[in-house]
């Protein structure tokens, strides 16, 4: 006896905040990472915290919308023991140390020029609170993954890979929004386009290794992990959308435009392919995410 | 302190529904959305002529050690000194992590529709007011008037007993102890629900 019965409590809204968590949490890291760490680039950290702040934004409000009573949000904070409480945390830590952190670039733009001279204060604690939002950015992109790998129930995802998995994923499209917006900006790959992309080439090389470590795994987990993941190795949308177009293909193209000259005859390669690759690899890191809580399955014992 | 659990003689239990429905009515369950906290799965197994029925009433098992208690981030889901597993409405936001968690099935979302036309069902009397996530409390409101849960005061089969663990006068503790009934499914949250095959 015992049957497989999918979980249908979580749909295409957790999903979709789980991506929108992951991407925030990640594109704040990445962006401040750089400003702080690799070359100063005020710019970019301050596109970056506000793009990881709104993201996360309308992250919280999805997971809101999906919400009973979403007023009550206020008793978020009542139990540690929930991957939830920690998740709140990250979130709404990096939404504060972010804008303290962009404060300081700020202070000229309108309405900030207002209280300016009481945030001078935040230009000594910068390097802290950017510090912080790395870290806590980090930390969203794995509490993702740790929200639904914390449930024995569901086989598939409670294995120690998928908060890696999640993480991973995460980066890479960080690395690939700031990509694509890059290039919407300034219409070429600069420089800065192109370590990101030899970042991404190795996050999506992490991505698959993980991925193939999780599908070892899997095989000796409960007979729910398996039929889940023989499910999703059956539908087109994860194996086309995702594992191709989302993780190989761009893959595949970074690789090349690392070998290869920049111009060929007269055809920028990056003109044409970064902006492509960049909107495969966001859709594919939603894909997964979708995937994911479709191939949740129980084993119920009747 | 008591450690209620239950037993449920699956030789007897005839699928008359009566526990589904008595307990609909006890507990105001939005029934008429196909959302109880207690159900008779009817199993029919095997291929003729090595086949079979069962009839397997299933509820919150109560787990000692329950998921949902541990995953939920507002303390709305709790455990009784009497190892009850409950929900607070009042604290409860709904995420669903703890329906998501639980490896049985055994909660629902009391959704705001339902809270909504509960009052046509049952009348002035209404007690969910608020959305919530719902599940089987052992009838805890009746246990303190010294009664037994709806779902086993009703049963024309005794099929299911209810009592004290712990207490070795007890019904459920000598079927449970003498190795009669046996806990189903994943052993980790340690099920306070026995079945008798």
């Amino acid at each position: 006896m015992g049957s497989f019965v999918q979980q249908t409590t979580w749909g295409w809204m957790i999903a979709a905040y789980l991506f929108l968590g992951g991407l925030g949490g990640a594109v704040g890291a990445i962006g401040i990472g750089i400003d702080l760490y690799l070359e100063p680039h005020r710019r970019m950290g301050i596109f970056a915290a506000l793009s990881g702040f709104v993201f996360l934004a309308v992250g919280s409000l999805l997971l809101m919308l999906d919400l009973l009573q979403p007023l009550k949000v206020v008793f978020f904070f009542l139990n540690p023991s929930s991957w939830i409480f920690w998740g709140i945390l990250s979130i709404g830590g990096f939404m504060v140390t972010s804008i303290l952190y962009v404060l300081p670039y700020i202070k000229t733009w309108p309405l900030v020029d207002r209280v300016a001279p009481y945030l001078s204060f935040l230009d000594r604690w910068q390097r802290w609170t950017g510090l912080a939002s790395v870290l806590l950015g980090a930390g969203v992109t794995a509490y993702t993954g740790f929200l639904i790998s914390g449930v024995p129930a569901i086989s598939f995802w409670h294995t120690a890979g998928l908060p890696l998995l999640f993480s991973f994923s995460a980066f890479s499209t960080g690395c690939a929004y700031l990509m694509l917006t890059r290039w919407l900006i300034y219409r070429r790959e600069g420089p800065l386009c192109r370590k990101l992309k030899r970042a991404d080439v190795v996050l999506i090389i992490g991505e698959l290794i993980v991925l193939a470590a999780f599908y070892n795994t899997v095989l000796c987990c409960p007979a729910a992990a398996q039929y889940g993941t023989r499910l999703l190795l059956q539908s087109a949308g994860f194996v086309v959308g995702f594992l191709l177009l989302g993780l190989l293909v761009p893959l595949v193209i970074e690789l090349v435009s690392m070998v290869i000259p920049e111009r060929v005859e007269g055809w920028r390669f990056s003109t044409y392919l970064l902006p492509v690759i960049s909107v495969l690899i966001l859709i594919g890191g939603f894909l997964l995410r979708l995937y994911t809580m479709q191939a949740g399955y129980y084993t119920y014992p009747w | 302190m008591a450690r209620y659990g239950m037993v449920i003689d699956l030789r007897t239990c005839m699928g008359c529904g009566a526990c589904i429905a008595a307990c609909a009515e006890e507990n105001q369950t939005p029934y008429w959305a196909g959302l109880f906290r207690t159900h008779v799965e009817d199993i029919s197994f095997g291929t003729f002529p090595d086949s079979g029925r069962l009839l397997l009433p299933r509820l919150c098992m109560h787990c000692e050690n329950p998921p949902c208690v541990h995953v939920c981030p507002t303390g709305a889901s709790y455990q009784t000194e009497d190892g009850i597993v409950l929900v607070d409405p009042d604290k409860c936001m709904g995420c669903g992590y703890c329906i998501v968690a639980c490896p049985f099935g055994a909660r629902y979302r009391y959704e705001r529709e339902e809270i909504k036309e509960a009052p046509e069902y049952f009348g002035e009397d209404v007690e969910h007011l608020v959305p919530h996530v719902d599940k089987c409390t052992f009838c805890v409101h009746r246990l303190s008037e010294g009664r037994e849960p709806a779902c086993v005061e009703t049963c024309p089969a005794h099929a299911r007993i209810f009592g004290d663990l712990d207490d070795p006068e007890s019904e459920v503790h000598s079927l449970v102890s003498s190795g009669t009934a046996q806990p189903i499914g994943p052993q980790g949250p340690g099920q306070k629900v026995y079945y008798i095959q």
